[in-house]
């Protein structure tokens, strides 16, 4: 497979998105479990459950958002253009929910009363509901191709309101409620509340099993609605996406059903973002209506910025990405000191045995990536170019750490304490 | 870890002195963004593109826009209520800053 320079930001704003759509989905769907909990004591433990789950990232998965929104409008100028001007309603509503959705989450902190919680858990529920299908709503605009060319050129209603766009909407919704429910109950589990447990693993195959309906009742709406995109996502590239999305759907059903909740957590993942990737291949080339991504596409210049930065950004980012993930799996976050910050015996051999190997290796990558993209001219040198960046990425970040930092275990605080002040 | 950031000396000044600075301060970031925003015009790229070029052909901008005044609205009374309530309640003793007699 040869991805051209042109087609490389927007696979990064697609892998963006399928970040965005599984961390934010999981987000939202716990806003929808809170909504749905009912009165009671019961009720009362599965909200103060969604609630406590959300803590450690708190709306951090938003930057996959702005990311998104970032790449496209810098290396799809037009595109983007045309998507914001058309599309302004549906984005409007899902920025407004964003903005109720933080706002309740900090008031909650605030809350005394019984019916202040409950008024601000329903606000948060609420904006929680309206933000992926006002989102769902606008991508079921682009992929029925009614967003063409042009400053608002599109229908300001129908081009979300309309049976792609409804469609992908409540998709969205549901998807995002059963990554919530699969991810939740992975918690409870862990966490030893087997109350919980029993009630989020209901909630994940009822909400695996509506997503699914929808999602393959769904393809009958496309058929009818967004031919082009029904005919490649059915017989062309786009089935691989399809196939895969009901294979893992599948597969985390099995493993909710077996209590295999760590395992389910991942093929529930990737159930979800198997959609993007079929979603994606069934409408590539096209953009949007009579525009390529390669017609698409800024200048050379731009897009070599934007990939170079994105990959120098990834270095800064994913390493810190997977401590976070690795902490909230392991469950660390939010139990205090002492699991975390124990070096790995690969790692201390490793650097014994090469000093100083590690960060030329690191530069060459990096030199041996920026040379292949931007000097280079041809798919098979760009090819190259950014696999050397991503090598670059994987070495130099254990190269960069000063391995004090992770050896030397900070042996009594109070000590520090006293000697910085 | 170091909580000796910078404080206003106490009793130094009157009340009102600093209140009246702290919200000159606000009114001296806000007129300065203002001034560049509206001494570009008719620019929004300076001599690149016109902001007549630029601007979205989308209709009911106003109605939009009116809905994020009233929105921004809620949320400062929301924000003002959380921050009057929080500063009622006693300070945690683990998250509180030391006293002069611990540092």
């Amino acid at each position: 497979v040869i991805v051209h320079l042109y087609e490389l930001p927007l696979l990064f704003a697609l892998i963006g998105l399928a970040f965005y759509t599984v961390l934010a989905g999981a987000d939202f769907g716990a806003g929808w479990w809170q909504l749905t909990a009912g009165k009671g004591p019961d009720a009362a433990s599965i909200r103060d459950h969604a609630h406590r789950a959300m803590g450690p990232v708190w709306e951090a998965n938003h930057v996959w958002l702005i990311f998104v929104l970032t790449v496209v409008w810098t290396a799809y100028p037009s595109a983007f253009g045309s998507i914001a001007s058309t599309l302004s309603i549906p984005l409007f509503i899902a920025a407004v929910g964003i903005i109720f959705r933080g706002t309740a989450y900090a008031l909650r902190a605030g809350a005394s009363t019984a019916r202040e919680l409950r008024a601000i858990d329903t606000a948060f529920a609420l904006s929680s509901i309206l933000t992926p299908f006002a989102l769902g709503t606008a991508v079921g605009g682009i992929a029925s191709r009614r967003v063409p060319v042009g400053n608002a050129a599109g229908d300001q209603f129908s081009s979300w309101l309309n049976p792609t766009s409804l469609l992908i909407g409540v998709l969205a919704v549901a998807t995002a409620a059963y990554l919530a429910a699969v991810f939740l109950c992975a918690d409870a589990a862990r966490l030893g509340e087997t109350t919980l447990e029993q009630k989020f693993r209901t909630r994940a195959l009822a909400a695996g099993l509506v997503s699914g309906a929808i999602a393959l009742g769904g393809v009958a709406v496309l058929r009818s609605d967004a031919h082009p995109l029904y005919h490649r996502l059915v017989e062309g590239k786009g089935l691989i996406g399809l196939l895969a999305s009901i294979a893992a759907g599948s597969a985390t059903l099995a493993l909710v059903w077996r209590k295999r909740y760590e395992a389910s957590r991942y093929t529930a993942a990737f159930a979800v973002a198997a959609i993007i990737v079929g979603w994606a291949l069934a409408q590539s080339p096209v953009f949007l209506e009579g525009l390529t991504v390669r017609e698409a596409a800024a200048g050379r210049d731009t897009l070599v910025a934007v990939t170079v930065a994105v990959l120098a950004g990834a270095a800064i980012l994913f390493p810190s990405l997977a401590l976070l993930f690795r902490l909230v799996l392991s469950g660390d976050v939010g139990r205090g000191e002492g699991a975390a910050g124990q070096p790995t015996q690969a790692r201390s051999l490793l650097t014994t045995l090469a000093p100083g190997l590690l960060p030329r290796l690191a530069i060459a990558c990096l030199v041996a990536g920026i040379g292949f993209t931007t000097i280079a001219n041809t798919a098979w040198a760009h090819t190259i170019g950014v696999f050397s960046l991503f090598a670059f990425i994987v070495v130099a970040f254990p190269a960069a750490l000063p391995p004090d930092l992770l050896h030397t275990p900070v042996e009594n605080p109070k000590a520090e304490k006293a000697d910085l002040a | 870890m170091g909580f000796d950031q910078y404080h206003e000396p106490a009793n130094e000044l009157p009340e009102e002195t600093r209140t009246f600075a702290r919200l000159c301060a606000v009114v001296a970031l806000i007129c300065g963004w203002v001034t560049t925003e509206v001494g570009r015009q008719p620019w929004v790229v300076y001599r690149v593109m016109r902001t007549s070029e630029a601007v979205t052909g989308a209709g009911g901008i106003p109605v939009g826009y009116a809905t994020l005044a009233l929105v921004y609205l809620g949320l400062v009374l929301a924000v003002a209520w959380i921050l009057g309530r929080l500063a009622r309640l006693p300070l945690d003793p683990m998250t509180a800053p030391p006293t002069a007699e611990e540092a």
